[in-house]
């Protein structure tokens, strides 16, 4: 089954601490961030910071893969997480800050991704 | 024991290797053991907002360097920040912490593995010597410290920290507050447990740097984690934000560069054959 991609504006901004990171957040846009639905090609628990490769279906019927940058691995591990938390061929739907140049990539949280049907992530076995 | 460390097996071999090493009285000296997580903003100063309101005390000349990393940084850029691009955040930077960090204390010299961004050693010596007339500058810089007794009861609680021969680029944070270029910042840190909660170090942290106009002290706090879990970081195993000459790329899902912001123009492809690119060769 093939994501698609929602894109409704969401009011509120993404929880964060920008300054925290190694790197600045400022290419993603995070006073208009956006949700996104689509199937997770690959979950990338890297340094400096992980990565969701997110398959989305566009209007058209074509499919974009998303690049969605999160947290570093040491802090997803103190929220719960593992490498294998999510899985190639998973239903997610996330909100994510956009980058500013309408390229597909983001910013996103782990307080703001779910399964599809709205089950959290960490509540699979 | 003789030593402090939750992974003091092989340090503490190295320690035994070095004569003076069993005469080390472990109970002169503080329990840092475990995990120490940062608390507070990942701004150089966790008191105030990030940027221009941390109120840096810079020149003029590096003031102006901060705006433009500001500015720069709205726009969607990195601005000032060397980090950004994965080299080491170096002293003082360092030592917000980001990720979690370990101290190892031995009787001539103390550890402190930072694991952002790339499982970095600073090496303190405490064991008397003097500056060395020549060090080569590096960015975490060459440190030597004093242990102190500072509540007078026969322990001690306190080390201080001096720290010189610091490389360049460095920035104090990803807002991208300048040193000067003429690397001659000098660090100054004390760090001690607090008095009522064994659970949380203090690191106050004073800046002497050409392109402040005064000492800059701040203070930072960790918390201890003793259920620790430690992961490899390694910044270079996948940053996906680039710089290419002055601009800030993306790189996206099919490893190929993307705009970071609107209407960024593209690198300088000028070294590569733009004909045999689009396909007329």
């Amino acid at each position: 089954m093939r994501g698609r991609l929602t894109g409704f504006l969401v009011s509120a901004a993404l929880a964060c601490d920008p300054a925290a990171a190694h790197h600045s957040f400022a290419m993603f846009d995070q006073d208009h961030p956006i949700e996104i639905e689509g199937v997770v090609h690959e979950f990338r628990f890297t340094a400096p910071h992980t990565f969701i490769i997110l398959d989305v279906s566009q209007a058209d019927g074509k499919t974009t893969a998303w690049a969605l940058e999160g947290g570093a691995p040491t802090a997803l591990v103190r929220d719960g997480w593992l490498p294998d938390s999510l899985r190639p061929g998973d239903e997610v739907k996330v909100r994510i800050a956009p980058l500013r140049s309408g390229a597909p990539g983001g910013w996103w949280t782990v307080h703001q991704i779910h399964f599809r049907d709205g089950t959290a992530i960490l509540s699979r076995p | 024991m003789m030593w402090r460390s939750s992974i003091g097996s092989i340090a503490v071999a190295a320690a035994l290797a070095v004569g003076d090493a069993q005469a080390f009285d472990e109970s002169k000296y503080p329990d840092w053991t475990g995990q120490w997580v940062r608390v507070g903003s990942g701004s150089f100063d966790p008191g105030k907002p990030a940027g221009l309101k941390q109120g840096a005390p810079l020149t003029p000349e590096y003031q102006a360097v901060l705006e433009a990393s500001v500015a720069d940084i709205a726009a969607g850029g990195q601005g000032n920040n060397p980090m950004g691009r994965c080299l080491p955040p170096g002293m003082p930077r360092t030592m917000i912490n980001y990720e979690g960090m370990e101290i190892v204390v031995l009787p001539n010299i103390s550890y402190i593995l930072l694991l952002e961004p790339m499982d970095q050693i600073r090496r303190v010596y405490t064991d008397g010597r003097s500056w060395p007339q020549r060090i080569i500058p590096s960015f975490l810089g060459y440190s030597i410290g004093q242990w102190v007794d500072a509540d007078g009861d026969g322990r001690y609680d306190t080390l201080e920290i001096e720290t010189r021969a610091l490389k360049n680029p460095r920035s104090y944070d990803s807002s991208g507050m300048p040193f000067h270029s003429d690397g001659q910042t000098i660090v100054k840190e004390r760090i001690r447990l607090d008095q009522a909660n064994q659970n949380l170090l203090h690191n106050e942290i004073t800046v002497i740097d050409h392109a402040l106009t005064r000492p800059w002290t701040v203070t930072r706090d960790y918390r201890r984690e003793r259920n620790a879990i430690w992961i490899e970081t390694i910044c270079a195993e996948d940053n996906r934000q680039v710089r290419i000459g002055k601009e800030d790329y993306f790189i996206s899902a099919d490893d190929r560069l993307m705009p970071s912001r609107k209407d960024q123009p593209p690198p300088d492809l000028g070294y590569f054959n733009q004909a045999q690119k689009e396909g007329r060769q």
